[in-house]
């Protein structure tokens, strides 16, 4: 394998092991990156509690500065990371949610609503094209994709939408910090030395010189810059937001999550 | 697999991986499977929606996005919930589909949120008060109540007891739910604990050897209490200790630490003397009290380049204000040595000029004088050249170039955009020397008219009815402030209809090559909010319906601004609350309907007041010794004591009792008093009780005892009018008068008395009148049961006219006339001379003693001692009053010394006289015709001193009667009496507070 091919790989490999959102704007964005990495681990059941007489249809889940977040939109926001999460093209999805989905695709759309309300009013609408033709070769074209949507229960405009705010909110922080994350020329000979010739001795490659990997260890380098910036920002953000929490989902003993995990 | 999507699930999963592991959890057999989006959805039969308290379903079901008869849509529910929400009545909503006959029945069930209905603190320790440690919280009445907040707000009150030293104050929340209203109120309950006390004091910085004096300075010892005010008096005194010593820029800058277990803190004060700072004046003398007030250093006590130089345009000031007009300085800083800082101010005054006018050149559209009345200059008056201060010119560079801004801006807000107002100083003018002119030369320009006005948005209220509000119209002048005026009355008017989020703004347009311009208004109403219900609160003696009668604001009436603030001014106007707060609950919720809190805060129903005080003034009545005919020269100290209790029965009525006890005077009221009687707001009724014991006169000491009642009402602001029963029961006792007249004089008469009156006040300050007038006119018939009866009429009329540069000056005048005419049976009198032993008998009528007129003192005739002008006994020669009394008072009161201290020049004309025809025939007499017929009008000039307090100007008034009269009495003491004549002092001296008019 070529240095540089490995250096390539090894960078973006390098980049998925961050728990922040990945930098590549052409891929469809993943908000969980930042608000897993606040989530604690729980598990329990996704459905909010029935109601003495009758079955709750949709209930209010939580209240982020006096807008609400309904259980409804929990629901979807978790189905759509399980969708995610799939392999595609997500032939076999999940028989239902578990409560931990759900406590953290609230706490996802949570920090979604903290970013959305320092958003520009008028923000520009994101295309969603670009992001459905990289995503339909997936999933056999178009019918496949919303074949699999409707798999995880999610209707077409549900998952468009989801996609489009994920992309807008990704947009804007990136926007936002974009002219404070430049990376110095000392963090790139640090990251040369002290991570990527590591990992080539450990793949037993012949490492790339520098300025031929100079460039992609920047992208590097930017995009966890821009993620401890975003997550700063957020953190602050949550810290000063009015967040009542209106549904809780029960959580379970560690052992039982261990043991599921190892399953 | 593609290479692509191999990298993209990669990603994918280990984004995941780092995280909480997403597997999956114990399905819940019981709970139905989440229905697919394309699953046949239920019908929806019916739908509820549980209102929280104070409202009906009604209000909520429009805002339901799902409809009865249709497919249960979540979508429609998802926006049902929003909707729901977004009306802030809320906190928490579900939806929940129960199956009926036919489908399903949706209910959305709720828990209401809860609003402020009051915030109160108790227990302050003052300071800070009650008030502002509300202030500090940030609650609001009608805001959403939150925990989070309430922990805020603790925290808040917390550090604010902190900074004043009550540094283990708890304060305890307590809350008091009212469901039915969806309301809260809190109460904070403070226990401040004890105040922190001094720890150890310590020094850094500043020689060591001066440590010792400076915590002499500081006044703070160690175990002693320490408030805020005296930590801020130690710091200001070590700043005057350095600053006495040259040290004019020491940063001195204190830092603590609390001590928990022992209540201390102990203070650092950190020093840096700063070098030694000399300021001083050259070119110009300026005493160094001037100085100091002009060089901000002293002050501030810090040495700065900002602080440098606006010394320097404060001297400048200051030198042109004393008539250097062309005066400048410049600021140079030097340092010579490290530690030695010297400022000099080089001024160079010019010559002394004198502003001699004021000249405006090219002005058509405004006259001179409108445009003087927008100047600050004034040019000097001549023929008063600095004698009295306020008449000296006023000018200076800085005047001139804001007075031509003033000019400026006047053009611009009536339609000249592009005028030009050049100012000019010129010299020599009109070829005096020192003597100045500002000319002020105007290019006005054209005239920019609005050719057309046009209202768009407007759907509530046609364009005829809000044109009518405005300022500009077709062929007015254009002005944008005219357009900023007119959006705010446009506004005001919409808040005013319930239209709380209006907007408007304003467009205007040039018409093509002509000064014409087109303007558009445009409005944006939004909803209109009307008021739901009304909650009152806070009361706890007042009666609710009180409150209710005041209150503006109704159901289904539009939410006005208005209404708001006139229940607030109305409920002050009660004279019961210390508090009056009306707020709209849930201010920031979507409803068009709104509850409005009324929350008042009680004023103590207790009120006493205590005071003492001193009247000086010659002619008071004393011992009743004959010797003591002309009264003396005396003081009269006196204590007075006052209750009042409000809110009698709940309502707005008072109770006070008044005393007063003097070495002249006891009296004691009684005073019950109903505002809004039988619920008309104009209409009040007082029942009084009054015993009264004087003896300032030296004639007669008079007892009386009163009950009266009186219902006034105010028709217009100014004017009121009363209407008056009173039933009194005098007597005149220690008589200094005949014998024979003992018996009669001294008698006790029962009087009921029926009066009415008017009275307007237009006076701009009753206790120190500048301009406006005075009217008085009073009526009353009196039946006494064992003398005269009587009919009184009294009028009073006073103007005062302010004149002269800014109106410095007063010209007060006041007219009283007095008039009393018995009736009814007449009385026998006898009197016996001592020394012809001839009896002379006269039949006539006897008014009381204590009703009839008497005149003389600080309040009315100067040249006079207290109440002794007027016709007098023949034998003892006391003053007995009279029938009618004239009085003219005419002061100029002028201002002598800074704003506070003032003089007066008084002219006192008038006599009670013994009866109308004589008023009518002594009115143009400057002497009496005998010296038992005293009516004639006697003429008083004299002089005063003001000095403004409070509670009214103190005042010292000498008086000179240019013709007093000569009176006669026998004297019977000796085994001989004779009969002497005497002539009354001419010069009287009163010591008071108030004007005498």
């Amino acid at each position: 394998m070529a240095p540089v091919t490995l250096a390539r790989r090894m960078a973006k490999l390098a980049a998925r092991r961050l728990f922040f959102l990945a930098a590549d704007p052409k891929r469809p964005l993943m908000l969980l990156g930042i608000s897993l990495g606040l989530a604690g681990a729980a598990t329990g059941q996704c459905r909010p509690p029935a109601a003495a007489r009758g079955n709750v249809v949709d209930r209010i889940a939580a209240i982020v500065d006096g807008r609400p977040i309904l259980a409804s939109q929990v629901r979807q926001a978790a189905w759509y990371a399980r969708f995610s999460a799939a392999r595609p093209p997500a032939r076999h999805a999940p028989a239902r949610l578990s409560a931990e989905d759900c406590r953290q695709s609230l706490e996802h759309l949570i920090n979604e609503a903290l970013i959305a309300s320092a958003m520009p009013a008028r923000a520009p609408r994101p295309r969603l094209a670009p992001q459905l033709a990289r995503l339909e070769p997936l999933y056999g074209g178009q019918q496949g994709l919303e074949r699999a949507w409707s798999r995880f229960h999610l209707r077409p405009k549900e998952a468009q939408r989801i996609m489009r705010l994920q992309l807008a909110l990704l947009n804007f922080l990136d926007r936002k910090f974009e002219a404070r994350a430049q990376p110095a020329a000392e963090a790139v000979r640090d990251y040369y030395t002290q991570e990527y010739l590591p990992l080539t001795r450990q793949k037993h490659v012949r490492p790339a010189p520098l300025a031929a990997v100079r460039t992609l260890i920047i992208a590097l380098l930017r995009r966890r810059q821009l993620g401890w910036l975003e997550q700063a920002w957020l953190r602050r953000r949550r810290g000063a937001a009015r967040i009542r929490i209106r549904l809780r989902w029960p959580s379970r003993p560690a052992a039982a999550v261990k043991a599921e995990t190892r399953q | 697999m593609n290479r692509g999507l191999h990298q993209f699930a990669r990603w994918i999963s280990a984004a995941l991986l780092c995280t909480a592991p997403l597997t999956g959890a114990q399905p819940n057999p019981s709970a139905p499977a989440p229905a697919k989006a394309s699953s046949k959805a239920p019908i929806v039969v019916a739908i509820a929606v549980q209102p929280p308290p104070t409202w009906q379903a009604s209000a909520f079901l429009p805002l339901v996005a799902q409809k009865t008869g249709q497919p249960l849509d979540r979508t429609a529910i998802e926006r049902s919930i929003e909707n729901l929400f977004s009306t802030g009545v809320f906190a928490d909503i579900s939806a929940v589909e129960r199956p009926v006959a036919g489908g399903i029945e949706l209910r959305f069930e709720t828990r209401p949120n809860y609003f402020l209905g009051g915030v109160r603190v108790k227990g302050a320790p003052d300071p800070p008060s009650n008030t502002e440690l509300m202030d500090v919280s940030g609650l609001q009445l009608g805001e959403l109540y939150d925990r989070a907040r309430q922990q805020q707000a603790l925290t808040q009150m917390k550090q604010r007891l902190e900074a004043y030293n009550y540094r283990q104050a708890k304060i305890t929340p307590e809350l008091a739910f009212r469901p039915q209203q969806a309301e809260v109120v809190l109460t904070f309950l403070i226990a401040a604990g004890p105040l922190a006390r001094v720890g150890t004091v310590s020094f850094s910085g500043g020689a060591p050897d001066t440590h010792a004096r400076l915590m002499r300075t500081t006044k703070l010892r160690s175990g002693e209490k320490l408030s805020q005010s005296r930590l801020r008096h130690a710091l200001r005194r070590l700043h005057q200790f350095y600053a006495k010593r040259g040290h004019l820029g020491a940063a001195i800058h204190l830092t603590t630490q609390y001590e928990g277990a022992t209540n201390r803190l102990n203070i650092t004060f950190q020093i840096a003397p700063g070098p030694l700072v000399s300021v001083r004046v050259a070119g110009a003398r300026i005493s160094r009290g001037d100085l100091k007030k002009q060089v901000p250093i002293f002050q501030e006590h810090a040495v700065d380049e900002e602080l440098i130089d606006e010394g320097r345009d404060n001297l400048q000031n200051y030198l042109q204000k004393q008539g250097y007009y062309g005066a400048k300085v410049k600021a140079t800083r030097t340092q010579p040595y490290p530690d030695k800082l010297q400022i000099v101010y080089q001024a160079q005054p010019g010559p002394k000029q004198q502003l001699d006018a004021v000249v405006f050149q090219g002005n058509h559209y405004f006259s001179e004088d409108d445009l003087d009345a927008q100047i600050a200059e004034r040019p000097n008056i001549g023929w008063l050249p600095n004698i009295i201060p306020g008449v000296r010119g006023n000018f200076s560079r800085g005047l001139m170039e804001a007075d031509a801004g003033a000019i400026t801006a006047l053009y611009q807000a009536n339609g000249f955009p592009n005028v030009l107002v050049q100012p000019e100083l010129v010299n020599h003018y009109q070829g005096h020397r020192g003597r100045l002119a500002v000319v002020f030369h105007i290019q006005e320009g054209q005239q920019w008219l609005v050719r057309r006005l046009k209202l768009e948005g407007n759907h509530a209220f046609s364009a005829g009815h809000l044109e009518n509000l405005l300022t500009t119209a077709p062929g007015e002048p254009y002005s944008r402030l005219n357009l900023a005026t007119d959006c705010d009355q446009i506004l005001s008017h919409y808040y005013n209809s319930g239209y709380l989020q209006a907007q408007c703004h304003s467009q205007a347009a040039r018409v093509a090559h002509q000064p014409r311009m087109d303007v558009a208004y445009i409005i944006t109403e939004g909803p209109v909010s009307t008021v739901h219900q009304v909650f009152i609160g806070g009361e706890r003696f007042v009666k609710r319906n009180v409150i209710a009668h005041e209150v503006e604001l109704h159901p289904h009436q539009p939410l006005s601004q208005l209404a708001i603030l006139n229940t607030q001014s109305r409920l002050y106007n009660l004279d019961l609350f210390t508090g009056v707060n009306v707020a709209v609950q849930n201010p920031h919720g979507q409803l068009p309907s709104k509850n409005v809190i009324v929350a008042v805060h009680e004023a103590s129903r207790y009120s006493f007041s205590e005071g003492v005080g001193l009247q000086v003034q010659s002619g008071t009545g004393g011992p009743r010794i004959p010797s003591n005919l002309l009264g003396q020269t005396g003081w009269s100290p006196f204590l007075a004591f006052n209750m009042t209790r409000l809110a009698m029965t709940g309502r707005p009525q008072t109770i006070s009792l008044k005393t007063l006890y003097s070495s002249l005077e006891r009296r004691a009221g009684l005073d019950y008093s109903l505002p809004r009687f039988l619920n008309h707001s104009s209409l009040k009724a007082d029942l009084t009780t009054l015993y009264d014991d004087r003896f300032d006169l030296n004639t007669f000491r008079a007892v009386r005892r009163q009950a009266a009642v009186q219902l006034s009402q105010e028709p217009s602001n100014g004017m009121r009018l009363f209407y008056r029963l009173a039933y009194r029961w005098v007597e005149a006792l220690d008589l200094q008068v005949p014998a024979e007249e003992v018996p009669i004089l001294s008698r006790p008469v029962n009087l009921a008395i029926a009066g009415a009156g008017m009275i307007r006040d237009h006076r701009d300050n009753p206790l120190d009148t500048h301009h406006g007038s005075y009217d008085m006119i009073t009526f009353a018939v009196a039946h006494s049961f064992g003398a005269s009866d009587f009919s009184r009429l009294l009028g009073e009329h006073a103007f005062y006219l302010p004149f002269g540069p800014r109106h410095s000056l007063v010209l007060a005048n006041a007219t009283r006339v007095g008039i009393e005419t018995p009736f009814g049976p007449v009385e026998t009198l006898q009197i016996t001379n001592p020394i012809t032993h001839l009896t002379t008998t006269t039949i006539g009528h006897i008014i009381p003693l204590p009703e009839r007129f008497f005149s003389g003192g600080a309040d009315s005739l100067r040249g006079f001692g207290f109440d002794q002008a007027g016709p007098r006994d023949p034998i003892t020669g006391f003053p007995v009053g009279g029938n009618t009394m004239f009085i003219n008072n005419l002061e100029l009161r002028f201002p002598l010394i800074g704003p506070d201290i003032g003089g007066v020049g008084f002219y006192d004309a008038g006599n009670v006289y013994s009866t109308f025809t004589g008023m009518l025939h002594g009115l143009a007499r400057l002497h009496e015709p005998s010296p038992t017929d005293l009516n004639y009008t006697t003429h008083t000039l004299g002089l005063g001193l003001r000095y403004k307090t409070p509670v009214g100007p103190v005042r010292v008034d000498v008086g000179y009667n240019l013709n007093p009269p000569f009176i006669q009495d026998y004297v019977t003491s000796v085994k001989k009496p004779y009969l002497q004549t005497q002539t009354l002092p001419h010069l009287q001296f009163y010591f008071s507070i108030g004007q005498t008019f």
